[in-house]
């Protein structure tokens, strides 16, 4: 008796909430225990949430930092998102984007004044080929050897971060600076803004991407193959699907993407690349594909979400000191919490429904 | 023959083991402690978040109770939690290993920067006290060579001690048989009467605890003090070494040794001041594309443990 009222409330639960129901348990599981962190470390928590929440979605500052943050975090979690629905493992999201803003940042300085039509969608497109050039070795490695992509992809990226520092000391350093730098791309190859305000374009390219990638994942014969091998390696193998093809092309899409977020940072916003640079949207995104369920259209709005947290707990560093990466904190918890309540949950509607 | 045996030459080579050692030993800890891991059906990505949560507590340990011996315990402590927990995620409550695994060590990365910050602020850090090196008796007083090769951290003779007995604890009692069959096939060992959940427990907690020793290392000897991720991915190396070793102690030994020796080369080169041209930056990507070409060498002949990386229902039996 006792047993049959939990299961029928288990059911009740879910058909309603079922979709997200992973999800806001592992957003709700991260504020707990990020709260409790900062009660620990001293720090009132209402306050902090009340300062990343305030200065972030309560200024104009605010505001146009969230939409500029954005861009990054969206178009690599939609490259992400193309990978991870194919069952495929690319941690290298970071060493992609170092490579794209790289040949992006030489692209926008070597050809002197370009008109802007001309010069911008090159550099975007030097940063899409060199994204999905450096997705390439661990893509050739897993589908023609076997070989785990979480590990080459992972080390690439240290690889990756160690070439763009070496490249910037060296042979593309602006010799007028006096620390390491490139030299700035030209005036015309600069993202312009969307007219009367200070956000540049790239929002709109990352949501014309978010578009693509849903047609591309539901309407056509590629993203349906692509969720086949998501969902089984054996199916995929047995109805003679080209499993090779397509873990090289979600491969190169997904890195062609971080490429293009690199090269968005570098015509939107930096303009010349510091050695030291090392942007965490990818420590971000991986999360973030998760929470949505893999899903393009749940990515856009927790995106957002996601981008107030970032410049929140940015500003909230710089006003009262709190260590930034608490933000980070928060993030790889909700991912931690989300693969466990996924499991269980689902564990529990096998039981439910036999 | 007369020109190898060159004082000099002899004097550099030595040296060069000597470092390449030193630079494997954190390696091989770990890359120990992951095989028993994957050989009993569970793939530990957290593993780099175990080396580095190891080195932030060692240190802070280290630091404030001025005893290095006290750093290594509780090093090995964090490595034993985080083994436990990720055990409890992905066995008892079978989750994804590698979702789990990455969370995890994603968790630390955030967890010791921000730590860091509050104890310490902008200040300087501290030092932990220093190292002591072991003279191996004997071997040390060998002229030219002995003094470079044989006087080394003691956690350097433990692990090179600890690749036989793990070898044989594997392949030569019951216990390993026990661990490697849960990762071949864990309903069979089911079916014989060993306890799948506890042994993968087990398993687990071995390689935190190792990984624990290994990340002490390489922030109370290796740099002696902490920056943020600072494993740079050799937790993740470890796994790759254990892939080369083909679930083998003497051939995860070997691995250590190539992957040591292939940082301990690019110090080397660094130090001569031949390449001095070349930013060292460009050495430092050495030992990551040695590991990936190590994974290339082995990728046809590998056989993994057949039920690596998928979890254990009782009830689907």
């Amino acid at each position: 008796m006792e047993q049959g009222r939990r299961y029928v409330l288990v059911a009740w639960l879910g058909a309603a909430i079922r979709p997200a129901f992973s999800s806001f348990v592992a957003i709700a599981g991260a504020i707990a225990v990020g709260t409790s962190i900062l009660i620990g470390t001293g720090v009132d928590p209402g306050f902090a949430y009340f300062i990343i929440l305030s200065e972030s979605l309560g200024t104009e500052f605010g505001v146009t930092k969230i939409l500029i943050e954005l861009v990054p975090l969206l178009i690599t979690a939609l490259g992400l998102l193309i990978c991870f629905r194919a069952g495929i493992w690319n941690l290298g999201a970071q060493g992609q984007m170092l490579i794209g803003a790289l040949l992006a940042n030489v692209v926008g300085y070597s050809f002197g004044p370009l008109p802007s039509p001309v010069i911008i969608p090159l550099l975007l497109l030097a940063g899409m080929v060199a994204g999905a050039a450096w997705a390439l070795p661990p893509a050739l490695l897993k589908a023609k050897l076997g070989i785990n992509e979480v590990i080459t992809t992972m080390l690439l990226n240290f690889v990756a971060m160690n070439i763009l520092r070496f490249l910037i000391k060296g042979i593309l350093r602006d010799v007028r600076e006096e620390h390491p730098l490139t030299y700035p791309i030209v005036s015309t190859a600069k993202l312009p803004n969307i007219y009367g305000t200070q956000v540049h374009i790239g929002i709109l390219i990352a949501l014309a991407f978010g578009a693509v990638v849903y047609l591309l994942m539901a309407r056509t014969k590629l993203g349906f193959e692509l969720r086949i091998l998501g969902q089984s390696l054996k199916t995929a193998r047995y109805i003679g699907l080209p499993v090779g093809r397509l873990i090289v092309l979600a491969f190169v899409i997904s890195g062609a993407a971080s490429g293009l977020a690199g090269a968005i940072q570098v015509s939107g916003v930096m303009r010349n690349i510091n050695p030291v640079w090392t942007p965490g949207y990818w420590l971000a995104a991986v999360p973030l594909v998760f929470i949505a369920k893999m899903s393009p259209i749940a990515v856009i709005p927790l995106s957002l979400l996601f981008a107030v947290l970032l410049v929140g707990g940015d500003i909230m560093h710089r006003t009262t000191g709190v260590p930034v990466y608490f933000v980070d904190i928060l993030l790889s918890l909700m991912l931690l919490f989300f693969a466990v309540s996924e499991v269980v949950w689902r564990i529990q509607m096998r039981r439910v429904e036999g | 023959m007369s020109e190898i045996l060159d004082p000099v030459i002899v004097g550099i080579m030595a040296t060069t083991v000597g470092s390449m050692l030193r630079t494997a030993t954190p390696i091989l800890f770990t890359a120990l402690g992951e095989t028993f891991s994957e050989s009993s059906g569970t793939l530990n990505l957290a593993t780099e978040g175990m080396m580095l949560l190891a080195a932030f507590v060692s240190f802070v340990t280290a630091v404030n109770t001025g005893s290095i011996l006290a750093g290594l315990i509780t090093g090995i402590a964090v490595g034993v939690l985080l083994g436990l927990i990720f055990a409890f995620a992905t066995v008892t409550l079978q989750a994804d290993q590698i979702v789990t695994g990455i969370a995890l060590t994603m968790v630390v990365i955030g967890s010791t920067s921000y730590m860091l910050r509050v104890l310490y602020g902008s200040a300087l850090l501290p030092r932990p006290p220093a190292k002591e090196l072991v003279a191996l008796p004997g071997l040390s007083l060998i002229p030219i060579i002995g003094n470079t090769l044989f006087v080394q951290p003691v956690l350097v003779w433990i692990v090179i001690l600890l690749v036989p007995v793990c070898y044989f604890v594997l392949y030569n009692t019951s216990f390993g048989l026990k661990i490697r069959a849960l990762g071949e096939d864990p309903m069979a060992a089911d079916v014989a009467g060993v306890n799948v959940y506890l042994y993968r427990y087990v398993a687990l907690v071995i390689g935190g605890a190792l990984a624990g020793v290994g990340g002490s290392y390489l922030s109370l000897y290796h740099l002696s003090t902490f920056i943020d991720h600072m494993t740079l991915g050799r937790g993740w190396i470890a796994i790759a070494i254990v892939m080369f070793g083909r679930w083998n102690p003497l051939w995860v030994f070997v691995g250590s040794l190539i992957y040591g020796g292939a940082e301990a080369l690019a110090g080397v080169v660094q130090a001569s001041g031949v390449l001095r041209s070349v930013p060292s930056e460009f050495l430092l990507t050495f030992p990551y594309i040695f590991t990936i070409i190590a994974l290339v060498v082995i990728a046809r002949r590998a056989s993994f443990p057949a039920a690596l990386g998928k979890p254990y229902r009782r009830e689907a039996r």
